[in-house]
């Protein structure tokens, strides 16, 4: 299989609209040639939409899908160059594995030997040739999905749209076709759209990975950026690994502004450009929450009081969650070995802190 | 003590034991006697009846082939079986091309799941009245001087009215299509509704035209259903007399008719072996279908 070239999928203030609701609302975005782009967002956010209008099975309200830089409005899926793994990989049921690998060349009236050939050769990228002449009822899910996959590849596609396709499977095979499409995607160096809810998916397998909430992007940029500097509250709560504060600004010096939440508690974050009495948010990552045992001192600046409301042991780290006074959740991932050193138990009184440096300011 | 415990204990067990071996025969066993009483004796008494022997008169116990020999012999009931024959296979394909049709009206173009239950309702309205109003409503709007010869001589299609509408097999043939075609919509229906839709658009995504995906989805994954529609149709078309009697005006006969003209006049060995023929035909159609396409695979 060979690169087809231009892959580039543009979206210019896309807006689909189903009677009252907007599905997507105004999106722009551009996805490089041979990215591997994840869309995330909980469901209900657009993100199936956009790939159904970018593979044309959804004529969009309004905006521009372009792929390749060309114009796609009317286009079949077909002339589009793409093509869509469905979520339940929508295998059909009375052909063999063989048969609907071959189904694109069978309605271009290419000969049966011809297409059981070609078939033969995409059933081999995905190590199935063993199975062609299985109906799919007769495969486990893993296998289903290797199917659907060659038989969207057997199109020589420009972009391939993934509508979920791990949701079906089990943890373990779902890791093991994680890795899989990563490898499958480099080595045939086309462009993938994958949607998912699934937040470490997103951050293991994505060049660049579109944040979604409710129609709209909310952030896209590189799994890296996503996930050390989200921009929005939203962001930071979604990727997970955040603990979110909101607060007002108090007062302001040269480096640093002091914040105070709407509980009480202080911050203190550094940072040159914020206005007194503004609202913000902003937040700190669990691993650079440190926790104590809490002797009865009171809560200071960077520092909140609280009692271990759960314990999850990790592996390498230890995940401590602890519950403010008010009710408010706190979590911190401790290393190991500094848990262990001092082990705390559910109950426990704990004092959470961290630096200002780590506190991480959030557009909104 | 303990030895009468024991003794107790393996008695018991024995029992529990035999009810494991045999629950699924117990389980079963309503449907079967149900079965029997109402399928296996009357059948049994049928054929029992079928080689009794009659002399014209009176039917005597016994045991010979005259009547079925008689079947075979006469042109006139192999011309009914014929007619049958002929009358099935038009009103298949009319009722085959038009529940395709309606069902797949119904799937794939209508969206909202209460207008499709709505108007797969419509299509059992007929069934509020019986088969034989049904049927004799069909005398008034297809006679000479009827609903449909009068339109016709108004817009002046035709000069005098056309007399093979009514008291033909035609007639016999609308009758049907009208009383049967519900029969071939709801097992349509019902397959059809269970294509995934996904299917249909990643066919589509394949490159599929609209009448590629017909052709190598939706009829492939239909078969049951026209399966299960036709050997509803040939059942009842093969086994109805009242229509053949009050719309064909004896310019057709059919086999179920000539079982029904022996039994009113008391030929019972006659239109037993008849009802033989007829059943054993029907078995033969039936099991051939279900070696074309094994319906189970797909219910």
């Amino acid at each position: 299989m060979s690169t087809s070239g231009n892959g580039q999928v543009e979206l210019k203030s896309l807006v689909k609209s189903f009677g009252e609701t907007q599905a997507v609302n105004d999106v722009s975005l551009t996805i490089p040639d041979g990215a591997y782009c994840c869309m995330i967002g909980p469901s209900g956010c657009g993100k199936t939409t956009i790939l159904r209008m970018i593979a044309g099975h959804e004529e969009p309200t309004s905006g521009e899908v372009l792929i390749g830089g060309e114009q796609t409005f009317g286009l079949e899926p077909v002339q589009r160059g793409t093509s869509m793994m469905f979520q339940s990989y929508a295998l059909f049921p009375h052909l063999t594995v063989a048969e609907n690998v071959a189904f694109s060349l069978r309605v271009k009236g290419i000969e049966k030997d011809e297409r059981r050939n070609s078939a033969m050769e995409v059933l081999e990228t995905v190590k199935m040739t063993h199975l062609a002449d299985r109906l799919p009822a007769q495969l486990s899910g893993g296998q289903q999905q290797r199917v659907a996959l060659a038989r969207s590849l057997i199109t020589n596609p420009k972009v391939l749209l993934l509508d979920e396709p791990l949701s079906a499977l089990d943890e373990y095979l779902r890791l093991q076709m994680r890795e899989e499409l990563r490898r499958l995607q480099k080595e045939i160096g086309i462009t993938f759209i994958h949607v998912t809810h699934t937040q470490p998916e997103a951050l293991a397998l994505a060049d660049m990975i579109v944040v979604m909430d409710q129609g709209v992007i909310d952030q896209a940029g590189t799994a890296q950026e996503i996930y050390t500097t989200p921009e929005t509250s939203y962001v930071a709560e979604f990727m997970g690994g955040w603990n979110v504060f909101k607060g007002d600004i108090n007062k302001i010096s040269e480096k640093d502004a002091e914040v105070t939440g709407s509980d009480g508690c202080k911050y203190k974050i550094l940072s040159n450009n914020l206005q007194e009495g503004s609202n913000v948010s902003f937040s700190v990552r669990r691993d650079k929450v440190s926790i104590s045992r809490n002797d009865g001192k009171p809560d200071a600046i960077n520092h909140q009081s609280g009692i271990v409301h759960s314990i999850e042991y990790q592996g390498t780290w230890v995940k401590v969650t602890m519950a403010k006074e008010n009710g408010e959740l706190i979590v911190a991932n401790s290393d190991e070995k500094d848990y262990f050193k001092d082990p705390v138990d559910m109950g426990d009184k704990i004092l959470a802190s961290w630096e200002a440096k780590d506190l991480h300011l959030l557009k909104k | 003590m303990s030895i009468q415990t024991q003794n107790q204990e393996s008695e018991t067990s024995k029992i529990s034991e035999i009810f494991k071996k045999y629950s699924a025969y117990f389980q079963a066993s309503p449907l079967v006697i149900v079965l029997f009483i109402f399928a296996v004796v009357p059948v049994a008494i049928i054929l029992m009846y079928s080689v009794f022997i009659f002399d014209g008169f009176v039917t005597r116990p016994g045991f010979t082939f005259t009547s079925y020999i008689d079947f075979f012999s006469e042109w006139s009931s192999l011309l009914n079986l014929w007619h049958t024959a002929r009358i099935f296979i038009i009103t298949w394909v009319i009722t085959l091309v038009l529940g395709f049709i309606i069902s797949y009206f119904l799937v794939f173009d209508l969206i909202s799941f209460r207008v499709k239950v709505f108007f797969f309702l419509l299509t059992v309205v007929p069934f509020w009245t019986s088969g034989v109003v049904r049927m004799t409503s069909w005398i008034p709007f297809l006679g000479s001087k009827g609903i449909l010869n009068s339109f016709l001589i108004n817009i002046g299609i035709v000069d005098e009215p056309v007399q093979f509408f009514l008291f033909s097999e035609f007639a016999v043939i609308v009758s049907y299509i009208h009383m049967f075609t519900l029969f071939m919509v709801a097992p349509l229906f019902n397959v059809m509704a269970r294509i995934n839709p996904n299917l249909i658009e990643a066919a589509k995504d394949q490159g599929a035209s609209g009448f590629q995906i017909l052709r190598f989805i939706i009829i492939p994954m239909s078969k049951p259903g026209i399966i299960i529609g036709t050997i509803f149709i040939v059942a009842l078309v093969a086994t109805d007399f009242t229509a053949i009697r009050i719309l064909s005006g004896a310019q057709s006969g059919s086999l179920a008719n000539s079982v029904s003209v022996a039994f009113f006049n008391g030929f019972y060995p006659i239109a037993a072996a008849q009802s033989v023929i007829l059943l054993a035909l029907l078995l033969l159609f039936v099991g051939g279908l279900m070696r074309v396409v094994d319906i189970r695979k797909q219910m």
